[in-house]
Formats: structure tokens, sequence, C-alpha cells
């Protein structure tokens, strides 16, 4: 009896266990994606797109910009016209500061651009800066930054994901900028650790930053070209291709991964590592959760993240508690861990569907070059150690006839490569040899959509008086009828959101200066004296012109009124007093008058008594 | 003659209060700008206040007090609240901002008008001393101890449990030894 | 005119008593209310006293009463404001009028009281129990304004004599200092000769008779009855809670009942008793004289 019931349980442990795995290994990416999605939609108290306006005030940062990216990557439908209205403005605004996006970190440049492209727009042309010049974030923020700071100024993450952005559309670099693309590559190649990994700071492989450098040396895979160049930990002169190096951090991500499939970064073993290893696997054309050097103890990749899936959908950061990062909860679904699982997911999700990788936003392939390279993919991977001259150099022609930006997509290669070394064929002249046949078209076709009568009804239903709230609603419109194609009444429109516009931006001009003023002349709030109450007095009037929303845009405002009612007890009781002063001045005038007058007529009296008898002498 | 004491004696109570101050306040203001925004620190005291006692002495309690609003039926006047503990916060200040901040009624005597030199607590929610026998009053409890200080005088640590209780017979109803023997003084 | 004065000692002094004991220990709004009322109606029919010069003194007076208890008491449920941080409620105004309320109605009726009990009609009580004590207190009651008296005449005399009679304040202290010498001498002088003359008529000696204009008539009787009567209607009322007042924390409602409302009228009825009988004397007075 008793066996029968340790037989049971087992049998229920073991079936839970394979219901686990099963879900992990073949479990729907879009499934997962869908939860990321509905927790985050949730968080930002939407009740459809994610993307709503409470999402869109952080748009331009961190927590603002990846969830488009993920989404767009993954072909969500959602408010990307408002994200780049806003996202647009935004850097409008903040190229008007003295550092522009920021003076130290490049990724700023580098993260809006990747974003401005998820959402449709082009970050070599968004917006414009003080001088009216249309804003280039690729020039500005990748081969041009020397000009102003240096790319590597925040460590190798700027050079990297300089690199990301300028290849998202391999753009390309003119003769005359201060960086070329190999001097970039050069540089994250020379930061490559012993180890075979990189690293932000120290002598050992960050998985982090590995998985990053990998992600943008990912194209060049393909790529015969030696670089040369000084190691900077070692000093060590080195010449290598791109593909040995890349080799040597997918070996060194390999030993990094732990029993349970996820991975360790700055001591805690966390979600994000496992996505960025599933990036760049995917940027390589690897199966993150097929390939036998990242399988350890039977746990994939996938078991590694899931391992951080929460109940509510989203993902949590780690279950360990870190001091030095206390918005991240060990038992609440974390923004940058869902965010990164998201588009983790979007690499693998495009990888299975042949589509482009996460960081390639050109326009997808078109079914004919697909298909040539899925055969010629199919041929070199059934090439035998022994093949023939003649079927190398046919397979080296087929892969030459891919135009030079698309070859990266033929993952393998690289062993077609080695063969054909051992053969001692000329790739080079095979190369020169061979026309260019398959072309693709990259040119992102212009977009024009249309105002539609939904979009004339919300500027129709604009409110006289405008608040903060309608910024991102009016900027997008706008945005859009700029771009929309004439229509009769189009002047009309453009006439009131453009005033809209300048009335938002006078009460968004409002709001910050009463906020600088606050924290100018009242903060902390301490010590204030009857000499402040005119300037407080100032900002609440400031601030009650303003709308309940933009009130709440105030910092402190709750201090403000605090302290103005502070200072008018203050001042009330110091009127007070002074009228009770007087008061009693005036009932101890009256008193002592009293007293006076009671005694002179006593005095009078007096007299008058002698004045009798005077008169009797 | 009468007129003048009189005048004399209204002189003195204008300059009494003018001398105490005469800061004036609505309710509104006041509770306005004594309420204190509680930041989640990492300090923090559990403070309650319960008049389990009166419940249990119910004949001898005050008829104009006899009413739900004043006792509770369950006794718990404040449940068990978190409150930040800043540098040098005494039982008193946690008790005043508790009570402010919960809009209790309470009633104090300061620590420069009575003999012990620390600040008296009268009242809570309307119940004041001698209000159930003569042997009630207020008495506080920390970790389950009464203090032998004044509570304005002892500084709780982080993570304290602060009990106001209430006495019908000099601290004997709710486990305190120490305040017969202070009986005399 | 002055009907109230007619009767009996024996009979005002049970009134006035029990009014005031009413007045003093029961705090009823209601019943303070009449307590003043009554008192009022009594000082303005009697004609007693300069109504304006007193309205001066007793106005002001209630105003700092009833100003000064919500400055200290910070009890009760609803407070109007904030002072430096302490509540002026409500419940503390209104119990700082009904003191006032009550202070000045004691005041008044003391002053009725000082006004109909001359110093004849408490020797008349109390002679005859307590001799000594009624003569302690006669002198006493005679004395404050005899020495005032004595003192203008001392003072006027040196001044006669040309002491003293710059403006300087030492000169003035000195000259005060110099008639208050001679009047401790002649005050107790003053004390021993009338004891002496006391004594040497044989007062206070057992059997011996002493005339009084008083006598307990009908009238006073039934006013007595009454008084007592409607005494132990309050009292009684009293005691079985009908008059029950709170003030703190929450002021009660006024709970009007028949006993309650029986009660009232009682006290009222006994508050205006004085100003009663002295509407009922005028009227007979002008129905006299209308006969004339």
């Amino acid at each position: 009896m008793f066996k029968k019931l340790i037989a049971a349980a087992l049998a229920a442990l073991f079936a839970a266990q394979v219901a686990i795995s099963a879900y992990a290994y073949d479990g729907d990416i879009m499934t997962i994606a869908d939860g990321i999605v509905a927790w985050k939609t949730a968080d930002n108290g939407s009740e459809d797109m994610l993307i709503n306006d409470s999402f869109l005030e952080q748009a331009g940062s961190t927590a603002g910009d990846w969830y488009p990216i993920g989404l767009s990557r993954l072909g969500y439908e959602d408010n990307y016209g408002g994200y780049l209205a806003v996202v647009t403005d935004c850097v409008e605004e903040r190229y008007a500061q003295p550092g522009k996006l920021s003076a130290a970190k490049a990724t700023e440049w580098h993260r809006i651009s990747l974003s401005v492209l998820a959402a449709g727009g082009d970050p070599t042309c968004l917006g414009e800066d003080e001088n009216g010049e249309p804003i280039d974030l690729i020039r500005d923020g990748v081969y041009d930054r020397g000009k102003t700071a240096p790319l590597g100024r925040q460590g190798i993450n700027g050079w990297i994901w300089g690199l990301i952005a300028l290849d998202s559309l391999r753009y390309e670099v003119p003769e005359d900028a201060f960086y070329q693309r190999d001097d970039i590559i050069t540089e994250i190649l020379s930061r490559q650790l012993a180890d075979g990994g990189f690293a932000l700071t120290g002598d050992t492989a960050d998985p982090d930053m590995t998985a990053m450098a990998v992600q943008a040396l990912a194209p060049y895979y393909n790529s015969e070209k030696v670089y040369g160049y000084s190691l900077s930990q070692s000093g060590e002169e080195k010449r290598c291709t791109v593909r040995e190096c890349v080799d040597k951090a997918v070996e060194c991500l390999s030993q990094l991964q732990l029993g349970t499939g996820d991975l360790m970064s700055w001591g805690t073993e966390n979600s994000e590592s496992v996505c960025q290893v599933i990036v760049a696997l995917c940027c390589l054309g690897i199966d993150p959760f097929s390939d036998e050097r990242f399988i350890k103890n039977g746990n994939t990749l996938m078991d590694g993240l899931m391992k951080y899936h929460m109940e509510d959908g989203g993902f949590v950061h780690s279950f360990v508690y870190d001091p030095q990062n206390p918005q991240a909860q060990p038992d609440v679904s974390n923004t940058m861990s869902g965010e990164q699982a998201l588009y983790a997911l979007a690499a693998v999700y495009r990888q299975k569907n042949s589509m482009r990788t996460l960081y390639d936003f050109r326009p997808e392939q078109s079914e004919e070059l697909k298909s040539h390279i899925k055969t010629l993919s199919e041929n070199i991977e059934d090439l035998s150690e022994n093949a023939g001259e003649k079927e190398i150099i046919s397979l080296l022609e087929d892969y030459f006839s891919i135009e030079p930006d698309e070859r990266s997509y033929v993952y393998n290669y690289a062993k077609l490569y080695d063969l054909a070394k051992d053969k001692g064929i000329d790739t080079d002249g095979a190369e020169k040899s061979t026309e260019i046949i398959f072309a693709q078209d990259n040119t992102p076709s212009a977009q024009s959509e249309e105002f539609t009568e939904e979009d004339k009804a919300k500027a129709d239903s604009l409110p006289q008086q405008l608040t903060g709230e309608y910024y991102v609603s009016v900027t997008s419109l706008l945005d859009k009828l700029e771009n929309s194609p004439d229509f009769e009444g189009k002047e009309k429109y453009l006439e009131k959101l453009k005033k809209a516009r300048e009335e938002i931006s006078r009460i968004r001009a409002e709001v910050e200066s009463i906020n600088n003023e606050i924290t100018d002349k009242l903060y902390p709030f301490e010590d204030m004296g009857l000499s402040d109450r005119k300037t407080v007095e100032n900002i609440v009037k400031r601030c009650e012109k303003l709308s309940d929303y933009d009130r709440g845009q105030i910092k402190r405002y709750e201090d403000v009124i605090k302290t103005q009612t502070k200072l008018d007890n203050r001042l009330r009781g110091i009127i007070i007093g002074c009228c009770l002063g007087a008061a009693a001045a005036a009932l101890a005038v009256a008193t002592i008058f009293r007293i006076r007058k009671r005694r002179a007529r006593a005095e009078n009296e007096m007299e008058q008594l002698a004045a009798m008898y005077k008169d009797e002498e | 003659m009468k007129k003048d004491i009189l005048a004399i004696f209204a002189i003195v109570l204008i300059i009494a209060v003018i001398i105490n101050g005469t800061e004036i306040q609505s309710v509104e203001e006041y509770y306005l700008t004594h309420i204190d925004d509680i930041t989640p620190e990492s300090e923090t005291v559990t403070i309650s206040i319960r008049c389990d006692a009166v419940l249990d002495n119910y004949d001898d309690l005050d008829e104009n007090l006899r009413s739900e609003e004043f006792v509770p039926p369950d006794g718990e006047i404040l449940p068990p609240t978190e409150y930040v503990l800043r540098d040098g916060d005494s039982v008193f200040d946690i008790l005043d901002r508790a009570v402010r901040h919960d809009r209790i009624q309470m009633e104090y005597q300061g620590a420069d008008k009575n003999k012990f030199g620390s600040v008296y607590i009268q009242g809570i929610n309307y119940l004041y001393e001698f209000s159930c026998g003569p042997l009630s009053g207020w008495l506080y409890k920390v970790n389950g101890q009464f203090p032998n200080y004044g509570c304005s005088e002892y500084e709780p640590k982080d993570g304290d449990v602060i009990e106001w209780v209430y006495t019908c017979d000099l601290g004997k109803d709710a486990g305190c030894g120490w305040l017969q023997g202070r009986q005399g003084e | 005119m002055k009907a109230f004065d007619e009767i009996d000692p024996v009979a005002a002094a049970v009134y006035f008593v029990s009014v005031m004991l009413v007045g003093m220990f029961i705090s009823a709004p209601m019943i303070q209310l009449f307590s003043l009322l009554g008192a009022a109606a009594f000082c303005l029919i009697g004609g007693r006293g300069e109504i304006k010069s007193d309205l001066g003194f007793y106005i002001p007076m209630f105003i700092m009463i009833a100003l000064i208890n919500p400055l200290f008491s910070h009890n009760g449920v609803t407070p109007l404001f904030f002072l430096n941080g302490n509540p002026v409620t409500l419940e503390a105004v209104i119990y700082g009028i009904v003191l006032a309320v009550m202070m000045t109605g004691i005041l008044l009726w003391c002053r009725n009281f000082t006004k109909v009990m001359t110093s004849d009609k408490l020797l008349y009580i109390m002679g005859r129990a307590v001799p000594a004590l009624s003569l302690t207190v006669s002198m006493a009651l005679r004395f404050v304004p005899m020495f005032k008296r004595q003192m203008k005449k001392v003072s006027a005399a040196q001044k006669g004599m040309g002491l003293y009679s710059s403006k300087s304040y030492t000169d003035r202290i000195r000259g005060a200092l110099r008639v208050f010498a001679a009047m401790v001498s002649w005050s107790l002088e003053n004390a021993m000769e009338t004891s002496c003359a006391m004594k040497a008529r044989g007062y206070g000696l057992k059997g011996r008779t002493n005339f009084a204009i008083f006598r307990f008539t009908l009238r006073d009787c039934i006013f007595t009855v009454t008084t007592l009567l409607l005494l132990a209607a309050v009292i009684g009322g009293y005691a079985l809670g009908y008059i029950d007042f709170y003030y703190y924390p929450r002021i009660s409602a006024a709970d009007i009942n028949a006993g309650s409302a029986a009660v009232y009228v009682s006290f009222a009825v006994m508050a205006f008793l004085p100003f009663m009988i002295e509407v009922k004397e005028a009227l007979k007075w002008k129905y006299f004289v209308s006969k004339i």
C-alpha cells in the first residue's frame, strides 16, 4: 500500500516535471509574449494598448523605449504613431540642451534610434533642432559622436550599441566621418578579454556585455577581413577576423551558462542575462534552444528564462534581493526584465519565421532571396568533407550572387569557407567573378498615412481649455496630419492643432518653470520665513491657473500649499497678536484715564470744599 | 473700582494670550499642516491604542462617555500601525504623529507643567484620566514592558511595538506592577 | 414698592439659600438661564442699583468668563479652530457661556441678597441661636463701611492740618501710612468699645429678650412652603436624572419630556417668585391709587 502511494507520488512528480519542461521547451513564444504585454499593459493602467499616455510619459528613457522595440519586432499592433510623435518631441526638446540627449551616454542616441526605427520612424531625420536642421541620431550618436565626446566614454557598451544602431539599416558612413565602421569594430574587438568574453570593467567576462558584443559583431561573422589591433587588457598585438573573436565569445558564453540554464551577472542569477544570450545566438543564426553548447543538465536557455516567469505574465529580475538595485524586488514583475524577455522572444520568433534578426530593421527579404538562402544553407549543411572542388565553387558562386549586405544571413558560410580554404580555392576570385543576382531594395517605402475621420473627430473633440494631458494626443495628431496627404480643411486642422500644440508647450513650460522655482527657492521647505510668503503666494496663484492635471505635475505642490498655510497662519497670528495688543493698550489707557478722572474729581471736590471754608474765614 | 479691576484682569488675560502665541488655524489648515507623509524608510515602530479595561469596567465609566463613539466595542482606538521613526523621536512624538494622522483627539500636559518633567497624556479619544474610576488613566508599553519613564523621555528603537492602554486600576489590570508603589507620589 | 423687603427674614433667607444652591450646583443650561433671568428681573423690578453702570460691569465679565474656559479646556468633539496647536471646541465655548451665565446669575443673587438681607435682618435670624457669632458678623459687616468713613475723616483732618498735602508720591505714601497707623489704633479701640458697650447692656445673657419688627405671617408661611416644595421638586427631578446634561465630550441632546419640563417649570417659578410678588404688589398699588 505504502509503496503504491510512493509510486503514485513519484509518478505525479514526474508528470509535473515533464509538463513543466514541455512548456519551457516548446511553449508557444507568442503565448509568453502575450503574457508580458498583458502584464505591462495592466501595469501602465491601460485597457487596450500597451503604449498609452501614461507609458508615453517615459518615452525617450530606458523604461519607455524598449517595449515599442519588442512589440514592433513581434508584430503587435500598438500606438506606434503616438510613441513616435512623443519621442520626436522629446528628442527635439533635449537637443536644445547643452548635452543634447546626454553628455556622457552615447547609448541614449542608439536606443532611441532603434526604438524610432521600430515605431516606423527615421532616426536620420527626426524632427528639427534649434537651427531648423533635421536631427540625425545616427550621425550625432554614432559616426560623428566623436566630435562631441568619444563614443566609448561610458565604456564598451557605447561602441557596441553604436555599431548595432549603425547596422540597424546598414547605414553608410560618410568618408569624412569621425569614426569609420571598421574603427568601431576594431574598438570592440580590442576589448575582448582573455577568456573570450567582454565586460564593462574587470578581467572576467560579463554575460550581458559578451552577448551584446556578439549581437553587434554578428553582421560581420561571414567577413574575411582581418583586423589588426592591440588588446586593451594585455596590450598584445592581434590580427583576427570577426569570426574568430565571435566564436571565442560564444564559447565563453557557453562556459558561463549555469546548470539551471540561466547565467549570473555581477554575482546575481538573473533573467536579463539569459535574454541577452538568446538574442546574441539568434543574431548568429544559432537555435538557442537546441544548440548543445547551451544545454546544461538538460536545461536550455528557455528553461533558464522561464525560471523567472511570474504568475502575472511578467518576469522578475532575480530571486535574490540586491541592495544596490532596490527597485528590482525579488518577488515582483520588473519592467526591465519584461522588456528584455519581450525582445528576446522577438528574436526567437523572428528566427523561427526566417525573418530579419532583431536589430536588423531593413525591410524583410524577398521570398526569392529567402528561398535562395535557405537552399544554399541546406546545401552547405549537406556538404561533406570530401566534396569536390566544383561543388564548392558552385556553392561559393551561389553565395557571392547574394548582395554583400545580405550575406550575413547565410549563417553556415563559415563551413563552406573552411572547406574552400582546405581545397585551396580562391574565394576572393570567386567573389569577383560572380555577378550579384540577389539584390534587395532596401529603401524604406515612403509612408503617408491618411488623416482619418476618427483623427478629425479627435482633433475636434479637443477641449477649449487645453491641459498638458493632451500633449501626447495633440503631438501625435499633428505629426500624422503633417505627413498625411492633402484633404479639404487640412489647413484648418493644421492651424488648430498647431495652436493647441503651442498652448500645451506654454503650459508645459509654465509647469517646468514653476517646478524650477520650487526647487530653487523653496526646497526643502524648511525655515520658511514671512519673506518667502510672496514667492509662495505667487507660485500658488500660478498653480491655481493650471488645470487639475497640470497641477498634478507640479512637484511637491502639497508642500507648497502647506507652506502657504503655515505662513498665512503665522501672519494671521501676528496680526491677531497686534490687534489684541492694541486692545490691551486701549483698555489700559481707558482704565488709567478713568482713575485719573476720578482722582481729579475728588481733588476738585476738596478744592470746592476749601473754597467754601475760605469764604467763612 | 470694580470695573478697573475687571479691566486690569482683562489686560492680564490678553497679555497672557499674546505671550502664549496667537496662531489661529482652521481645522482643515491644522490637519493639512500637521499631516506628515509616511515614506517607506527603513526605521519604523508600530503603535496601537487600546482601551479594553474600560469595557471590563463599563459601570465606572462616566455616563457621558458611554457610547461606541468614545469606547469602540472591540476596545481598539488605533489598530497597530507602522510609523516612521525619526532621529530622536520619543514615544510621545510617535503618539502625537499617529493621533494627528488618524485625527484622534488627544490632550496632554506639557513637560514644563508637571512635576515629572515629562509630557503627561491626559486623554485620548475623549477618554481622560479618571474617566473610568479614580484609578484610571493612560499607560504605555514598549514590546510588552511598561517603561518607568515619561513618554517624552523614552526613545524607542527600530521595530519596537508601542501600545497605549487605558487602565482602570493603576495599571494592575494591564499587567503593570510598579505604578502602585508610586501611588503616594 | 419693595414688597419682598417685607417678607420675614427667615423666609427670605430660606428662599435665597435654595435658589443659590440650585443655581450653583446644577449646570443644566435651562436652570442657569432661569437663574440668571430671575435674578436680573428681581434686580430690575426692585429698582436696585444703577442699571447702566452695572451692565458695564456684568457684560464684560460675562464675556471674559465665557472666553477663558475654551482657552484652557480642549475637550470636546467639535473643534472650531486651533490655537497654537490646541483645539478650541464648540463644547468648551458653550460650557464657558453656561459658566458665565452661572457666575453672573450667582453674583446677581448675591447682590439681591445683600440688598434684601440688611444687617438687622441677619442679626434677627442668627441673634437668638448664636449671639456671639451674629454680633461678630454684624460688626464685621459694619466694619468695612465704617472704616472707610473714618479713614476719609482722618485723612481730611490730616490735610486740614496741612500735612502731606503736596502732590509728590513719597509725600502721599507717607501721608497714607500715617492715616493707616491712626486707623489701626482706632479700629482696635472701636472694637473694644463696642464689645464693652454690648456687654454692659447684657447682650448674650440668658433670658434676654430682643425686639424685632418682623412677624412670621401666614403669607411668609405660604411663601416658605412654596419655596421648599419647588426646591424639593427641582432636587428630586435632578436626583432622578430628568435634567442630566453633559457638555463633554459631546453636548447631550436637550431631552424635553414631562419630567424635565416639570423640573424646569418648577425652577422657573422659583426663580421668578420675588419678581411675581413685586409685580403683584405694584399692580395692587396701582389699583389702589386709581381708586383714590
